[in-house]
């Protein structure tokens, strides 16, 4: 027995990507949160005093000064973004009303191992009606799923985002 | 000085390479785990799922002596299992394998063999994920039966208390890891018919980053002693050991690999470093794959 054997995973490993499991299309999540409106895409670039803000305000990092977004007929917003997983990214949309309440968010794509629950509605549904104002913490106003903390924490993060990015910038926008 | 083989144990040898063979080949469906390591030698706060099961092989290359020739290599295949949430167990099954060839103070040995067993428990207080500091305790009692620095043959008992710090940053994408632990260990020498007592205390620590979408990279450190008789005054030796990891995890199954050199140790038998009771350089794989 050699110990050149240890080297067998690592090759492996750098020859294997992840599975990823995409549950929704866009259009499909646009069409689960606002049925039947029509969306113009409308994506958002912040600048650093803007990125700041929202920092501020929501306490979660902005990684990314462009975001994919779309006005809905009933002057809505609906987002597309991206939250840290355990190994990759987890990508989701949140649609918000016109007042800047949570209409929904649904999960599009997930490769994570563990923590899939949070696609579960019930858990979902725990974000309809918030808003910037609300403090939007897990353990408190969203609930975490044992097994599956990572997730819910930075979807939670993510959506608490986004409110403050409504709050700060796009309620005011015509 | 005579060389021992056994057939049976080289065969439970090749049982570890098996099962490190299943696991990598098994990648092929979906699987999921969550206490995965990623360090070599310091433990996580992590806790695997309620109702989940996952597998690890361990492979720990210990490798140079001031003079001679001297590999050892240690191979545990680990079952744990999530009992709740917050509480895990483990069982390990472990085999041992010297080549040591004219080496100053010790036996020449070419042999493999199984080594023994150890079962753990570990409990998390609180999640590295919320914030805070991730928190949790282990026990680890079991039987080992040959030393693991000359091969001799050995009959030794020991418990393992533990604690585990976690702190996450930058959105979980930096890792730290400290351990401290105690082993309180009973030795009983089969030739010389004696019994000792021995406590080893360690201390490591982990910093690893996030660097792309499923790997991480880093430095570990470990810092061992042994105390004889179990007493504080009564220090036998110490090292201290330190390099770079790397950790890779997918959906189905994750790698970590730690490179560590002995920086220094005592008492010194060659430069700053003891080579007598530690090795010049020992490198750690752990692969695991969940149910």
């Amino acid at each position: 027995m050699r110990t050149k054997w240890l080297a067998v995973p690592v090759v492996l490993a750098a020859t294997t990507s992840g599975y990823a499991t995409v549950y929704l299309t866009v259009e499909q999540a646009q069409q689960a949160i606002f049925p039947g409106a029509k969306f113009t895409f409308a994506p958002v670039k912040l600048d650093a005093a803007q990125r700041k803000a929202i920092e501020k305000q929501s306490g979660v990092r902005v990684r990314s000064a462009e975001l994919q977004a779309w006005r809905t007929s009933d002057s809505g917003w609906f987002f597309v973004d991206e939250v840290l997983g355990k190994h990759e990214f987890i990508a989701y949309a949140c649609g918000l009303d016109a007042s800047g309440a949570v209409v929904g968010v649904e999960i599009l794509d997930y490769r994570e191992t563990y923590g899939g629950e949070i696609r579960q509605s019930k858990w979902r549904a725990q974000f309809a009606g918030k808003t910037a104002r609300d403090p939007l913490k897990l353990d408190a106003e969203i609930k975490n799923i044992s097994g599956a903390t990572l997730s819910c924490r930075h979807v939670t993060d993510g959506v608490k985002r986004l409110l403050a990015l409504h709050d700060l910038v796009l309620k005011n926008l015509r | 000085m005579k060389t021992n083989r056994i057939p049976t144990s080289v065969a439970f040898a090749r049982l570890h390479l098996l099962a490190l063979a299943a696991f990598l080949l098994g990648g092929a469906a979906p699987r999921a785990f969550a206490d995965e390591n990623y360090f070599g030698y310091t433990y996580g706060a992590e806790i695997l799922p309620k109702g989940h099961w996952e597998i690890y092989q361990w492979a720990t290359s210990r490798t140079g002596k001031a003079g001679g020739s001297y590999r050892a290599l240690d191979l545990q295949t680990e079952i744990e299992y999530g009992f709740t949430d917050r509480l895990q167990g483990s069982f390990y099954l472990n085999a041992i394998k010297h080549d040591i060839s004219r080496v100053s103070g010790f036996d020449n040995r070419d042999q493999t063999r199984f080594n023994g067993l150890q079962g753990a428990l570990k409990y998390n207080l609180r999640s590295p994920y919320k914030g805070g500091l991730g928190v949790a305790v282990y026990l680890e009692p079991g039987y080992k039966r040959y030393s693991a620095k000359s091969g001799e043959r050995v009959d030794t008992f020991f418990l393992e208390p533990k604690l585990i710090l976690q702190k996450n940053f930058l959105d979980d994408t930096v890792i730290w890891a400290a351990n401290f632990s105690a082993e309180f260990e009973r030795e009983h020498h089969l030739e010389e018919k004696e019994w000792e007592s021995e406590l080893e205390l360690q201390f490591s620590t982990g910093l690893s980053y996030r660097f792309a979408p499923n790997w991480f990279v880093g430095a570990e450190a470990l810092a061992t002693s042994a105390f004889e008789r179990m007493h504080l005054d009564a220090l036998g030796e110490y090292g201290i050991f330190a390099g770079p990891n790397l950790h890779y995890a997918n959906k189905q199954w994750w790698a970590t690999l730690t490179v560590l050199p002995q920086l220094t140790g005592w008492p010194e038998n060659k430069g700053r470093r003891d080579l007598e009771h530690f090795e010049k350089l020992q490198v750690r794989l752990k692969v695991g794959v969940n149910f």
